[in-house]
Parts: structure tokens; C-alpha cells; sequence
């Protein structure tokens, strides 16, 4: 049976490669919004500490 | 003059007896064993309805200058569920969506690597059904070859989908074995575990408790994957998009009924249309072949390999990690949820009896899910 | 003499208690089985001994670190 070794060794080697690149760059992607999320609420609960102390 | 009914028995072949009897197998494993029974007993009484002749269920809606004509009720279903329109898979991912729970790997992004490297057993399957393929010993031809390969995603829908697309008579084939090799992981994956790795490496203790994870945190996940990754592999859309969408209902809070549809009414409904069509689609004029044989084969060893994958590249993120990193959490990249995770939760105890995995192990087995719609999208994007 | 105390290790469920007050102990040891992310664990004792509290019963929710028992060895 013939088969396209080539595109064979494309679709395996290629894809392998690209379906580490997809996870890799989602894993950077989802950590930047851990740390973006989790500066927003560190910010938003200074904000609010020093709202409290300007008021006392 | 009304024809005098006839009864099936004239057309009984062998064949059709030893898939009735798989078929009662698959609904005694389900109701006695309790092995995957929300799978295996509607898929044996399909096989029993598909392998007794004559009942015209079978019989698929067929266009004839512009209009169809009769067809039986799971004709209907295979055709517009599963081979014209692939549509019954894509609808589980929506309830399979709803039902996990990200949180282990929002808190530990870097475990996306297990869900990749995990992937190995597919390339390795895809290949050794292609080596099956050139020297004559099967048909198999680079689609059937990527049916047979996907097997080692361990997610059912996945699997089922892309055969249906790109091999659509290997179905059903595909689709019991991916269904047993999942239900069988606390069989195949230990020995391999073990072989790959070290007493030490499996008594090493990790945190049992992960990060808080915040609500944005678990609603922006499924947005941003879905974003970037059909971005970046469009044809993966069909999976990925409902899987996604699926996880937003869950997460969003906003919307607690159609949460809890998806979680239960929804996918169960859908998953008795699909499992049925599932059996059905496996009269025994297309199973029995040796290359049922050889599919089931290739499907054990894409587990294995994938299995030997994961570990391999948890203990490589051992060696470079700056916390403690027990390999073993690698082999939950080959995404049987929750199975996998259970699998090494037991054998980091087995070795350590204070050291609890589980929620560790959870992270690459969800991320597994996802790589495997990224392969699949791949394997449909070139053969497709 | 040494005690130990017994941890819970994440958020769960105490399933059921297999030991109490004055019970005797081997390394290994089931103490009691949890219930978390909808699978059964044991906890087993980390060392031989006499368990000299318990804290918890059948039914009881838990939070990861909370006292469960407190062994002397």
C-alpha cells in the first residue's frame, strides 16, 4: 500500500512539536493571568487599606 | 398480497452470533462488574440491535433525487449524529466541559507539559499503524492510521469524533477500545510506572493542597484557551470551542441551571443517543476483520507508550524543578479522568503513606484532555 | 515519649474511624478513611503507637491541616 511517508513524518514530527508550542504558550498564558488577576487584587485591597486609614 | 413476516434466523451468520455475545459481555461487564456501565451497556445493547438481521434499525437515510427515504431509528442517528454531520461527540464535550474542574492546573500551569508529552502514544500508534499499513499487513492508510492513533488521547468523544471523520468504519471499534483501556488504566499504567521510575522518585511528597484558585482566575481559563488555541489550530474548534464553552457554564456562576443541565440531563441524554449509535455502528460485516484485531493492539500500545511518556517528562520536570516533583503524577497526562489521577493517588500512598497526589495528579490529567483536542485538531487540519 | 499529631491532608470528608481513644497502632496503619475529590483515601498512621486523642467522627467535614489524631510513640 503506499503510503506518503513524508507527510506521515510531517503530520508526526511537526504535530508533536506543535502540540507542545500550543501547551506551552497556554501555560505562560493562563500563569500571566494568575499573576495579572492576582495583582489587581493585591492593589484593590491596598486601595481599600488606605482608604480606611485616610478616614480614621 | 401482504408478505409473510419473516424471521431473522435464515440470516444469522457467525459473526453476527459472536457480537450478540460481545454484546451481552459488554451489558454483563456493565450491570455485575460495574466496568464503564454508562458506556458498555448502552454500547452492547447497540451491538445486539445491530447484529440481528433484518430489523431495518440499521438502515441509513439515503437521498434520493432530493428527498430521503425510510430509514431506521439508529440509521438515523449513525448518519446525521455521527457520519454526515458529526454532531452527538461534540455535544458530550459541552457536558464534559461542565463537569471538570481546572482548578488543579490553574494554580500549576507548568503541568500542561505532562498533558503534552503524554501525547507520544499517539504519534507512536499512528506510525506503527502506518508500518502495519506499508508492508500489506492492513489496510491502513494515514486516515485510518490517525483513527486508530487518537485512541491514546483516552478520551472518548475525542476519539470518536475524529474516527468518525476520518475513518467512519472503524467507529465503533475505536471507540470500545479507547472505553476499555480507560476503564483498565489502574491495570496497564502501574507496571509502567514502575518500571520507569525509582523507589525514591515515587516516595517524593508533594504538597497535597494546591493554591487558591479566585473565580476570575476560572473564568478567564476557559476564554483564554479557547481564544489561543483555535487561533492557533482552527480545526480543533469543533472539540475544543464546546469543551470550553461547557467549563464557562460551570465556572461562570451566572448561570447555575444550565450548569447543572449540562452536568446531568444534558449529557446524559446525549450520551445514551451516542453510545447506542456507537454499538450499532458495529454490525459484524465491519468488525470482523483482523484489523479489529490489530486496532485493539495499536490502542493498548498508544496507551503505554503514552503512559511511559508522561512519566518520562515528569521526571525530567523532577530534575529541574526547584519544589518537589514526584514523576509519577506524569502518567495522569494520558487523560482518562478521573481514573489516572486515582491510579497514582494509590501508588504515591503505596510508597509513601502520607503523601497525597491526588490534586497534583489532577492537573495533567485535565491538561491531557486538552492536549489531545489540540492532536486531534492537528490530525483533522492535515487529513481531514 | 513522643506525640505526633495527625494532620488532615486536604479539604474532605471523614468516611468512617477505625480507631480510638487508646487503641494500639502499627506504622501503616488505617486510622480512619476520607473522602476527597470524590475518592476514598485511607490515613495511615506514621508511626507505632497509642493514639491518645481523636478528634473527628463518621460524617465530619474537614479542612486541609486540621487535627485528626494525636499519637504517642
Amino acid at each position: 500500500m503506499g503510503i506518503d511517508w513524508g507527510l506521515a513524518a510531517q503530520i508526526s514530527g511537526f504535530g508533536f512539536v506543535l502540540v507542545f508550542a500550543v501547551l506551552i504558550m497556554l501555560a505562560l498564558a493562563i500563569w500571566l493571568v494568575g499573576v495579572i488577576v492576582g495583582r489587581v487584587a493585591t492593589s484593590k485591597a491596598e486601595g481599600g487599606k488606605k482608604e480606611n486609614e485616610l478616614r480614621n | 398480497m401482504l408478505g409473510f413476516p419473516q424471521t431473522g434466523l435464515a440470516d444469522l451468520t457467525l459473526g453476527h452470533v459472536l457480537l450478540i455475545c460481545v454484546g451481552l459481555t459488554f451489558i454483563y461487564l456493565a450491570i455485575v462488574k460495574d466496568f464503564e456501565p454508562y458506556e458498555l451497556l448502552p454500547i452492547g445493547m447497540g451491538l445486539i440491535l445491530a447484529n440481528l438481521p433484518g430489523t431495518g434499525l440499521l438502515v441509513q437515510p439515503q437521498e434520493v433525487g432530493g428527498e430521503f427515504g425510510t430509514a431506521g431509528l439508529l440509521g438515523i442517528l449513525i448518519e446525521f449524529g455521527l457520519l454526515r454531520y458529526t454532531v452527538l461527540p461534540l455535544l458530550i464535550f459541552v457536558g464534559l466541559g461542565a463537569l471538570t474542574d481546572f482548578a488543579p492546573l490553574i494554580a500549576r500551569p507548568r503541568l500542561f507539559l505532562l498533558g503534552a508529552a503524554a501525547q507520544v502514544g499517539i504519534i507512536i500508534a499512528f506510525l506503527g499503524a502506518l508500518a502495519l499499513g506499508h508492508f500489506g499487513i492492513a489496510e491502513f492508510g494515514l486516515e485510518e492510521a490517525a483513527a486508530i492513533a487518537i485512541i491514546g488521547g483516552a478520551d472518548g468523544p475525542t476519539t470518536i469524533y475524529v474516527t468518525a471523520r476520518l475513518a467512519p468504519e472503524m467507529m465503533g471499534i475505536t471507540a470500545v477500545a479507547a472505553y476499555s483501556y480507560m476503564a483498565m488504566v489502574a491495570i496497564i499504567q502501574p507496571p509502567i510506572i514502575r518500571a520507569l521510575t525509582s523507589k525514591r522518585e515515587r516516595e517524593i511528597y508533594m504538597e497535597p493542597e494546591l493554591r487558591e484558585v479566585s473565580k476570575t482566575e476560572e473564568i478567564l481559563f476557559p476564554i483564554v484557551c479557547l481564544i489561543l488555541i483555535i487561533l492557533l489550530v482552527p480545526r480543533s474548534a469543533p472539540i475544543v470551542g464546546m469543551f470550553m464553552f461547557g467549563n464557562l457554564l460551570r465556572v461562570s456562576g451566572a448561570v447555575e441551571r444550565l450548569s447543572d443541565t449540562a452536568q446531568n440531563a444534558f449529557i446524559n441524554s446525549i450520551t445514551i443517543l451516542l453510545m447506542l449509535s456507537i454499538g450499532a455502528s458495529m454490525p459484524a460485516e465491519l468488525v470482523m476483520r483482523p484489523e479489529t484485531l490489530m486496532v485493539l493492539a495499536l490502542g493498548l500500545i498508544a496507551f503505554a507508550c503514552g503512559t511511559a511518556g508522561g512519566v518520562l517528562m515528569g521526571k525530567l520536570m523532577m530534575l529541574v524543578s526547584k519544589e518537589p516533583f514526584n514523576p509519577m503524577i506524569g502518567a495522569c497526562g494520558v487523560s482518562a479522568v478521573p481514573m489516572s489521577a486515582r491510579v497514582v493517588q494509590r501508588m504515591g500512598q503505596e510508597a509513601n503513606p502520607n503523601n497525597f497526589l491526588l490534586m497534583n495528579a489532577m492537573g495533567p490529567n485535565v491538561a491531557g484532555v486538552v492536549g489531545s483536542a489540540v492532536i486531534a485538531g492537528i490530525l483533522l487540519s492535515v487529513l481531514g | 515519649m513522643a506525640e505526633q499529631i495527625v494532620k488532615a491532608p486536604m479539604r474532605g470528608r471523614v468516611i468512617r474511624v477505625h480507631v480510638e481513644k487508646g487503641s494500639q497502632v502499627k506504622e501503616r496503619d488505617r486510622m480512619c478513611d476520607i473522602e476527597a475529590l470524590k475518592m476514598e483515601m485511607p490515613i495511615m498512621a506514621p508511626a507505632s503507637g497509642t493514639i491518645k486523642e481523636v478528634y473527628i467522627s463518621a460524617g465530619q467535614e474537614i479542612g486541609g491541616g486540621d487535627p485528626l489524631f494525636v499519637i504517642e510513640s
